[in-house]
């Protein structure tokens, strides 16, 4: 991993919630075409941490670098605002879709583009509904509402809108929470072929284990506020914290595994 | 920091050719996909050759315009006889190009816009038809209500008391500020107004009658329970209509608790005793702001102004006022919290519910204040 550029690097990050300190100095690398899997108890901050990363939360120290730009940087007197250039490099999608419930599937799409590009009103249309059979929904979905759609289509619709200018970096919140496994085992799969067909790197903060074993290159444990563990799955399994153990080595997890190699 | 898209288009007898350089990413390909488009719809049927050898960046979109007019190369059956021929070598351009063909088909249209007359008639058949169901739905919402308050009221222990006080504080303390405030400018230009009109005649001690009839009767309460049509009955409305969303409502049933009995009698009881005490205090600023008027402009002293107050202005005049104030609370906490239960999963509808909430209160105020005029004016009170 090493000697390569990080896309995305985070160094020394605290950040507090309330009276509450989450992240205690944490420091994290993301590799171009890699797809990450962070994991952790409730509430030690992986959603957090995506939010600090994006912008939408402050911490209170550290330093934030996406694709070569500090976005962040405590030490910094004065941190220059960042560049509309790097909002459009990276998709996000967050838990519950979080799609504009007043506009159809294609809508949201082309909202973005509409905003962010010159293109012609045809063209825009095109692109979305290339990105509507990009995450393998039906073409007939274009025309509907959020409110149409069930949770899993629902969850493409929202990454078809993450992927609409084309990101370099994709970040998802529990991309398969509340999916039955059905659909969560198709979910990955899409994640997977996307980022094989577009050589994204993909951010994803998850809960489960299947998709830890199906999709992720690498796993980083969130644990007390700092990186408890981090590597290819199959080496953090061996991990000596006792969150990791009792996480990978509980029947779930164990299940998953056996999932993997059955 | 990217390129622009450029390409140069030639065609002879038997061959096209297509020779593209720069980046051909979502920023950079709006200018070519206008060109592209006509060189698309003019191709004759011959073989397309793209020449990628000096392409930069590309992404899907740069892939589709690309692949859209290679793929109109083809012309229909004659596909296999006019094969395209990519030449160039390219990270993944191929790939791309491959998965844009892969996912051209375009989706369904939009539904276009109905005719004009039909959907004129078929709205108003729509609104005729939502009309009656309203009416209907809201004498049912009044009637579940006015039984629930009374079985409800009649064991006073089970009231749900921490709420009650809640929703006066939040209804009604709260609003003190404004409301007196209104009033008080109000009563500054009644006064204002008709004492003016009447120093024509040598007349002006009568603004003290006049002035406090009509914040008495008319404006004290109104303005109160125009300012908690404005206020309260869009936070009732919002507030059981984020319940909805959330689901929260669905969560009081299954629990086995009636949303009538846990949110709307609350409200409606915090409301009924907040407004007369606003309407209350709204008369006392309104008058107090006629005072302050006659006194400056009128040479009426407050001494003067009392005395007058309390020989000729009759209480039972207040007590009109103050008795419209409950018949207002009740409604506008029927309107708020009946558009509230009826907001659905989306945001449109939250506010379409909120507004109709509002509106719908205003409206009721005014036109039951006028009805009570007449009404009162028969009576003779």
């Amino acid at each position: 991993m090493s000697g390569r550029d990080p896309v995305l690097r985070v160094r020394g990050l605290v950040s507090r919630y309330g009276d509450r300190q989450i992240h205690k100095g944490l420091d994290l690398d993301v590799f171009a075409g890699e797809i990450v899997g962070i994991v952790g108890p409730s509430g030690e901050g992986k959603s957090t941490l995506m939010r600090l990363i994006i912008g939408l939360d402050r911490p209170i120290a550290g330093q934030i670098a996406v694709l070569g730009e500090t976005l962040i940087d405590s030490e910094a007197a004065h941190t220059a605002p960042r560049s509309a250039d790097l909002e459009q490099a990276w998709g996000v999608m967050f838990q519950d879709g979080a799609l504009f419930s007043s506009l159809t599937v294609r809508e949201n799409i082309a909202l973005p583009l509409r905003e962010h590009t010159n293109a012609s009103p045809a063209l825009i249309r095109e692109i979305a509904d290339m990105k509507v059979q990009m995450v393998g929904l039906e073409p007939s979905a274009a025309n509907k509402k959020p409110g149409a759609l069930s949770g899993g289509m629902r969850k493409r619709a929202a990454v078809a809108r993450a992927l609409a200018l084309d990101p370099r970096l994709l970040f998802l919140d529990e991309p398969t929470a509340g999916l039955d496994p059905i659909s969560a085992a198709q979910f990955d799969r899409m994640i997977l072929d996307l980022r094989d067909a577009l050589k994204i790197t993909v951010f994803l903060v998850t809960h489960d284990l299947d998709t830890l074993h199906a999709i992720c290159d690498r796993v980083v444990v969130l644990k007390g506020g700092v990186v408890a563990a981090e590597g290819p799955i199959d080496l953090v399994r061996q991990s000596r914290e006792p969150w990791v153990r009792e996480y990978f080595a509980g029947p779930r997890g164990r299940a998953a595994l056996e999932g993997r190699t059955g | 920091m990217s390129n622009a898209a450029v390409f140069e288009f030639s065609q002879d007898d038997d061959r096209a050719r297509l020779r593209i350089s720069g980046d051909w990413t979502l920023r950079t390909i709006a200018a070519c996909d206008a060109p592209l488009r006509r060189i698309a719809s003019e191709l004759g049927p011959r073989p397309l050759i793209l020449e990628l050898h000096e392409l930069g960046e590309i992404d899907t979109a740069g892939a589709l315009i690309l692949d859209r007019t290679i793929r109109r190369s083809e012309c229909g059956e004659a596909a296999a006889r006019f094969p395209q021929i990519i030449l160039g070598e390219h990270a993944h351009a191929r790939a791309l190009l491959g998965l844009a063909r892969q996912w051209h088909a375009p989706c369904p249209p939009p539904p276009g816009p109905p005719l004009a007359l039909r959907e004129l008639l078929e709205r108003v058949g729509r609104a005729s038809a939502d009309l009656f169901a309203e009416i209907a739905q809201s004498l049912a919402f009044i009637g579940e209500l006015a039984v629930k308050t009374t079985s409800a009221t009649a064991l006073p222990y089970k009231l749900r008391w921490a709420s009650i006080t809640r929703h006066v504080e939040a209804t009604g303390l709260d609003a003190l500020p404004i409301v007196a405030a209104l009033s008080l400018s109000i009563g500054m230009v009644l006064a204002f107004l008709i004492g003016v009109q009447l120093q024509d005649y040598g007349a002006t001690p009568f603004t003290v009658e006049l002035v406090a009839i009509a914040m008495m009767r008319e404006f004290g309460v109104v303005l109160a329970a125009i300012v908690m049509a404005g206020r309260t009955c869009s936070a009732f409305a919002a507030e059981i209509g984020a319940m909805r969303m959330q689901q929260e409502i669905d969560a009081l049933r299954v629990m086995g608790l009636d949303p009538m009995e846990v949110l709307v009698i609350p409200r409606l009881l915090g409301l009924v005793v907040a407004l007369p005490i606003l309407a209350l205090v709204a008369t006392i600023a309104g008058t107090i702001g006629g005072a302050l008027i006659s006194w400056t402009v009128m040479g009426i002293t407050p001494g003067a102004f009392l005395t007058r107050l309390e020989s000729f202005v009759p209480i039972s005049n207040l007590w009109v006022g103050l008795g419209k104030a409950p018949v207002f609370a009740a409604v506008i906490t029927v309107i708020g919290c009946r558009q509230g239960m009826l907001v659905e999963r989306d945001v449109i509808s939250m506010g379409a519910r909120v507004t109709a909430a509002v509106v719908q209160a205003i409206f009721a105020v005014i036109m039951i204040d006028a009805a009570a005029a007449i009404i009162f004016q028969r009576v003779g009170l």
